[in-house]
């Protein structure tokens, strides 16, 4: 072999062991992400098939609460993750367990408009109406137009005595 | 001639001429291009990874600084108010913050291994130097939490405390956590010793701010935590206890505490009081039997001949005066005592708050906070039993006795309408503000834990200055309602071989001025207690030093004999007396009219072996313990240091500083305690 090629064997073996040294750290993330992306999947899969059986259905939010939950061992900051495991929790009614999942999730993206106002939702199903009504007003003072958050309000303002 | 242009020659031109070299043609001109090139390539994609990756890390330890915030802010609100924590319950919150920062930690553990070498950073390099210590203090923190909230989950629940929880089932719940509450005060030791190597000083503010909340909670957090370890043992779960509660009255202030009004005698089995018998004080001495004499200022200026149960508090270190007390009791009753509690007024005012509303058939509306003091007084006045035989002692204290009932009847009948979590904080606040103690004397493990926990009233032992005041009030009367007191210690420190320190006491009588003659009473029962409240102030005052202590001056507080009792006048030079629980005692005597101000002053030189020397230079330690009974008294401490001296750390904000002096201005709510690091 020319001496110029081993040069440039051992240059790129150097360059690329580097590389990947420099981005080994950043596999969980990425598997976190390979994770929430079919827990995802597999959630819209129940939207999609709305008419099949309730088995059929709680098996696939079993594997997607899975995926979720693989996801956070990888990566415990996927706010992703944590809102998926959130829906899955409102799917299975458990409005609190939502509330929890969604406020990490608002603690982790906390830009996240949509985010805070599933939060606000789980806590008014959770039936903690003061710290819906704080959530939903916490969306309108970042966004003073958010519909969603504005009507929540109003209906609870009316049902609360 | 044609002479060609006169171009430089090579010996002349600082151009180099070009050297022959042996490579082929072809790979001259390729080899350092190449190596130039790929150099080039490294090390732009060094700096991209570079960048890639320091953004990425930046990311993630804001993402983790989020959830890390979003955690303290619902601890913050646990501590607010346990009961509401929604979403998370207690145990689970501090699950979750454990596995935050357990995977902080695991994130970052080569930041966090490289982090105490960088303290040279300017502005945040102490903080970042700080920040493992902080970790693990923690993790400490939530890990106990979390075990410990899951042990007691049910008594933190509103729920299951409505579904008929009583002191019993607390009780074996407590019994039951007691691995969990062991480990939590280690959790909680550990957690103390690395605070003590953190100078808050050094700190950005936001970091200070969190160790001063830090602060004002690990100690009630730890005192919790041994309340909660001596709960079951103190209350019978192993097997029946009898104790006697010391009720004092401390609007006649005495060294333990207050008068000994009346006692109690508790029997506990499995949490729940047996028998609670309850007598006046003055109806347990057995005149039949032999007393000692009194100690002299009761002989002297009270004129007493015998020392009985009612004045057997006279030793300001409690155990001292329990053992007294129980020594006394046991005269007339042969009935083995497991340990004294001793309650004042001001600590069952405090009970009241979580208490109330108490209904007791003698007293016409429901006992508050609010009225239980007045409705206390006003009590010796009203004779409360129609029963002509009762003696005029019972009958004055059956009041007394109603409310105790009263209280035991709804903390064993009507569990579900007591907090017991408020509860639990007002009875240790009881104990810290010296309104209650508690010694045991069969089972030496509660005993060491009251005493680590400073509950037993013990005079402190530790090294270094100490400073106690006791007052005695000897005038039949109950004044002290109406009297203010306060201190001001002057330490001077310039000569650390000779130490010298000055006590000034102040005294003002609140109560309203009146010509009346100073008469000391020996029986009051004709006067009303209000009547009471506004005589003289006949107060024997003893101040307690370390051993080793010479007293240098003293205030001269002569008394005339007309005012007191015995006829016998006092000359108004300070008592040398002898030491008492390790401590030097100089004590004097004065009369104070309603109305008027004393000021009485002792100055005395210190051992020198009270300042400790240091790697860096001296240490100083002051504590300052407060008399049971005692309300909240302003202190003031000036500390003389040498002239080129420098201070290093005090444990105490300086208020002041000037010509070589500190002065810290404070309050004597519990005990106070000052550590000051000198740099010669």
């Amino acid at each position: 072999m020319k001496p110029v090629r081993l040069q440039w064997l051992a240059h790129s073996l150097i360059l690329g062991g580097i590389f990947l040294m420099a981005i080994w750290p950043l596999h969980p993330l990425v598997l976190a992400r390979w994770y929430v992306a079919d827990g995802t999947r597999r959630m819209n899969q129940i939207q999609r098939d709305a008419g099949a059986s309730s088995e059929a259905q709680y098996a696939q939010a079993l594997q997607a609460g899975q995926a979720f939950q693989t996801a956070l061992r990888w990566d415990p900051l996927n706010a992703r993750a944590y809102a998926g495991l959130a829906e899955i929790y409102r799917m299975w009614g458990d409005a609190n367990s939502a509330a929890r999942a969604l406020s990490r999730a608002c603690a982790l993206a906390p830009r996240d408009v949509a985010l805070l106002v599933r939060l606000g939702d789980a806590f008014r199903d959770a039936g903690q109406t003061e710290l819906a009504t704080a959530t939903y007003t916490r969306v309108l003072a970042v966004q003073p137009n958010n519909a969603a958050a504005a009507q929540a309000l109003e209906a609870l303002k009316a049902t609360t005595p | 001639m044609n002479q060609p242009p006169n171009v430089p020659t090579s010996q002349h031109s600082n151009v180099p001429t070009p050297q022959r070299s042996n490579v082929p043609t072809s790979q001259r001109s390729n080899v350092p291009t190449f190596q130039r090139s790929f150099w080039r390539w490294f090390l732009l994609c060094d700096l991209l990874l570079l960048l890639i990756g320091g953004g990425a890390t930046v990311l993630r330890a804001r993402a983790w600084w989020n959830v890390l915030q979003s955690d303290l802010t619902a601890l913050r609100g646990l501590l607010r108010d346990p009961q509401a924590t929604a979403p998370w319950p207690p145990d689970e919150l501090f699950r979750m913050t454990y596995a935050d920062l357990r995977g902080f930690q695991r994130e970052f553990a080569l930041a966090l291994e490289l982090a105490p070498y960088v303290r040279w950073l300017p502005r945040y390099g102490h903080d970042l130097a700080a920040f493992p210590t902080l970790l693990e203090m923690a993790l400490d923190l939530s890990e106990s939490g979390a075990l410990l909230s899951q042990s007691l989950s049910p008594l933190l629940s509103p729920q299951r405390q409505g579904a008929g929880y009583t002191l019993e089932t607390t009780l074996a719940l407590l019994d039951e956590a007691q691995p969990q509450l062991a480990y939590t005060a280690d959790a909680l030791a550990r957690v103390r010793q690395a605070r003590a190597t953190l100078d808050v000083t050094r700190l950005s503010p936001r970091l200070a701010g969190w160790l001063k909340e830090l602060d004002a909670l690990l100690p009630r957090v730890e005192q919790g935590v041994q309340g909660a370890l001596l709960l079951p043992r103190l209350l019978g779960a192993a097997q029946t206890r009898t104790y006697l509660l010391l009720v004092h009255n401390e609007d006649e202030l005495r060294p333990a505490g207050g008068f000994l009004t009346g006692v109690a005698r508790i029997t506990l089995r499995e949490g729940r009081i047996e028998q609670l018998y309850f007598e006046n004080s003055a109806e347990v001495t057995d005149f039949k039997r032999p007393y000692p004499d009194p100690p002299d200022p009761l002989r002297e200026i009270m004129g007493l001949d015998l020392w009985v149960f009612h004045d057997s508090n006279w030793s300001p270190d409690f155990p001292t005066s329990a053992r007294v007390a129980v020594a006394f009791y046991q005269h007339r009753y042969a009935t083995p005592i497991d340990g004294v509690l001793a309650l004042d007024q001001e600590g069952f005012r405090q009970w009241m708050e979580v208490l109330q509303p108490l209904n007791v058939d003698s007293y016409p509306e429901p006992l508050t906070a609010e009225n239980i003091l007045p409705a206390l007084r006003q009590s010796r006045d009203t004779l409360l039993e129609p029963d002509p035989l009762a003696s005029w002692e019972h009958l004055h204290k059956a009041f007394l006795e109603d409310v105790l009932n009263a209280a035991v009847q709804k903390l064993q009948e009507q569990p579900e309408s007591v907090d017991f979590a408020r509860l639990g904080l007002a009875v240790i606040t009881a104990f810290e503000e010296r309104h209650l103690f508690a010694v045991a004397f069969e089972d030496a493990e509660a005993a060491a834990l009251l005493q680590q926990a400073r509950w037993d009233g013990a005079l402190y032992r530790g090294a270094g200055d100490f400073v106690m005041a006791v007052d005695a009030n000897l005038g039949y009367n109950k004044v002290n309602p109406y009297i203010a007191e306060s201190l001001a210690y002057s330490v001077d420190l310039r000569d650390l071989a000779q130490p010298q320190a000055t006590l000034t006491l102040r005294y003002q009588h609140r109560g309203p001025q009146s010509d009346a003659y100073c008469y000391h009473f020996q029986k009051a029962d004709s006067l009303t207690y209000e009547q009471l409240m506004q005589h003289c102030y006949w107060d024997y005052a003893r101040i307690f030093v370390p051993a080793g202590s010479r007293l240098i001056s003293a205030t001269p507080n002569p008394v005339p004999g007309r005012m007191l009792v015995t006829g016998k006048g006092r000359s108004g030079e300070p008592d040398l007396l002898p030491d008492e629980a390790g401590k030097s005692v100089f004590g004097t005597f004065f009369v104070l009219p309603p109305g008027q101000s004393a000021e009485t002053r002792f100055a005395y030189a210190l051992p020198a072996k009270i300042i400790e020397p240091t790697e860096n230079g001296i240490r100083y330690h002051l504590y300052i313990q407060k008399q049971g009974g005692q309300g909240e008294i302003p202190v003031q401490i000036t500390v003389a240091i040498p002239p080129a001296a420098r201070v290093l750390h005090s444990s105490l904000p300086v208020d002041d500083r000037a010509e070589g002096q500190l002065v810290f201005t404070q309050s004597l709510k519990g005990d106070l305690d000052l550590t000051l690091d000198i740099a010669p």
